[in-house]
């Protein structure tokens, strides 16, 4: 799989960012036309090769609400791998943005988003990498597995994440990756992936009907 | 036998063990000056922070400062050679002159043997002659590093000064773009986990995750379970426990490896069969919403 995000507008000479991706994550259909959304949504169901109909519906509600929620903000594009990780269950869910940074300069977005990063307190930990040619913030932190607390006091399980943000070259614009698990045991190759995975960020001009 | 009771004079003065450690104290500061002038040279290299207009300046001062490493390196090269080439040299020498004690103590009382005593004495001072030359060129590689040290020092350039300067600039940068940047940034990357924690309900839907509590429960959920069309029944779907209906059996994941290299692998072999997916059998291209103009 490739997240494709469009820099810009939608013109035939538009930069595309691609992010390369296992084939082992699928990606919750986000296309704004219904039609396609929906025949989207029904090969994520086939690609999972569920059976259970009331499971099949429930995952094809919760993936259009979820497809309703995202067609605000900022977030462009979630998708979530359940694979056997070393003989056991394993599930992440990774996020992807494209945020402005205001300035081609990726070493002054790196630095300022890192040391923002630092000082909001949220992240165990934030750094500053190389990620081959592209220089790189990665901040850890972790949470709660649901959003806003429990309305019944209930503790969940916590997740882990880590968000990665990658200035592209040439647009002053940067992607930002988190990667998400509950399974805290597989985080060392969660981790890994989640690099390798900022690592393939490339810049290319596509026109956008092959995108779709 | 004491050299110097002997002959009356000790030709080749030396410690051999203090020039052991010596030499492995250059050898030591040799390595550590090539670690930093290398380190040093990668900065504002593609892929660092340096690279870029912000951080040139500092890449630039630090290249230099870099280049004056290298000089005080090949110096100190030079003084490890001498000091290991005197320490060869010192080894012969002393023995030379061991033999020739012998050989003098030998004589000793021999009345006959005055000459022999003689020249024997005179090679020790061609010895000592040869070794106060040696040490010459020792003295000279220490004083030639000291010209390199002094050099550094007294170069006409400010270097912590504009270094100084230019780590000013670039604090004021960040800040700059902190005050502009960062508050959309933030909200940026707490979207991402949110959504993040949105899409993991996903996993407990199809049964691997059970993350001890009702989805339902949480406002984020809340909001989704209100803009479903069909929220009645997400409301009841996720009261269910999927735990029991979970795939006997999941794909193995492509990306279990611990290894960087082979998740590398992986990507660049597939990223090989995206770029043929014109003939349909690469993996499909993913979704793609625009960035908002």
């Amino acid at each position: 799989m490739r997240f494709a995000l469009l820099i810009g507008s939608r013109t035939e000479a538009a930069p595309v960012i691609v992010l390369d991706v296992p084939p082992d994550f699928y990606e919750v259909p986000l296309q704004t036309e219904t039609e396609a959304r929906t025949a989207a949504q029904l090969q994520v169901l086939e690609d999972m090769g569920l059976s259970d109909t009331g499971q099949r519906e429930a995952l094809s509600l919760y993936l259009e609400a979820l497809a309703i929620r995202l067609s605000r903000g900022s977030v462009l594009g979630t998708a979530f791998c359940a694979v056997s990780l070393e003989g056991h269950p394993s599930t992440a869910t990774l996020t992807v943005a494209l945020h402005a940074t205001g300035t081609a300069d990726r070493g002054l977005a790196v630095m300022g988003a890192a040391e923002a990063m630092r000082r909001e307190g949220r992240y165990a930990s934030v750094g500053i990498h190389e990620l081959g040619v592209h220089p790189a913030v990665t901040a850890i932190a972790e949470r709660p597995s649901l959003p806003g607390d429990a309305a019944n006091g209930q503790v969940g399980a916590t997740l882990r994440e880590m968000s990665v943000l990658v200035p592209v070259p040439g647009h002053e614009q940067a992607a930002m990756i988190t990667l998400s698990t509950p399974c805290l045991e597989d985080w060392a190759v969660y981790e890994t992936l989640l690099l390798d995975i900022a690592r393939s960020l490339q810049v290319q001009r596509t026109h956008p009907d092959f995108i779709h | 036998m004491r050299v110097d009771l002997v002959l009356g004079f000790d030709p080749t003065p030396s410690e051999p063990q203090q020039l052991v450690v010596l030499s492995d104290v250059l050898r030591k500061v040799i390595r550590a000056l090539v670690q930093a002038r290398s380190e040093l040279g990668h900065i504002g290299c593609t892929g660092s922070v340096w690279d870029g207009p912000v951080g040139a300046p500092i890449a630039a001062l630090l290249r230099r400062y870099s280049l004056q490493m290298s000089a005080l390196e090949e110096s100190l090269v030079e003084c490890l050679q001498a000091v290991d080439s005197w320490r060869d040299g010192v080894e012969e020498r002393q023995s030379q002159v061991t033999s020739i004690v012998a050989s003098v103590a030998d004589l000793a009382g021999d009345p006959t043997a005055e000459d022999r005593r003689t020249r024997l004495i005179a090679t020790a001072r061609e010895v000592g002659v040869e070794h106060d030359r040696a040490a010459a060129d020792l003295a000279a590689a220490f004083e030639e590093l000291s010209g390199a040290v002094e050099q550094i020092v007294r170069a006409d350039d400010d270097l912590a000064g504009e270094l100084d300067r230019a780590l000013v600039a670039l604090t004021a940068a960040i800040d700059d773009w902190m005050a502009a940047e960062a508050p959309e940034l933030l909200r940026t990357a707490v979207s991402l986990g949110e959504v993040a924690g949105l899409t993991t309900v996903i996993s407990e839907l199809v049964g691997i995750a059970a993350l001890g509590r009702k989805p339902g429960d949480a406002a984020g959920v809340r909001e989704i379970i209100a803009r479903s069309p069909g929220s009645h029944r997400l409301i009841r779907a996720l009261r269910r426990q999927w735990l029991e209906v979970a795939p006997a059996t999941l794909p193995e994941a492509t990306f279990s490896s611990r290894s960087s290299g082979a998740i590398t692998d992986i990507l660049s072999g597939r990223r090989t069969q995206t770029a043929t997916s014109d003939s349909g059998a690469g993996f499909s291209v993913g979704g793609l919403k625009g960035s908002g103009e």
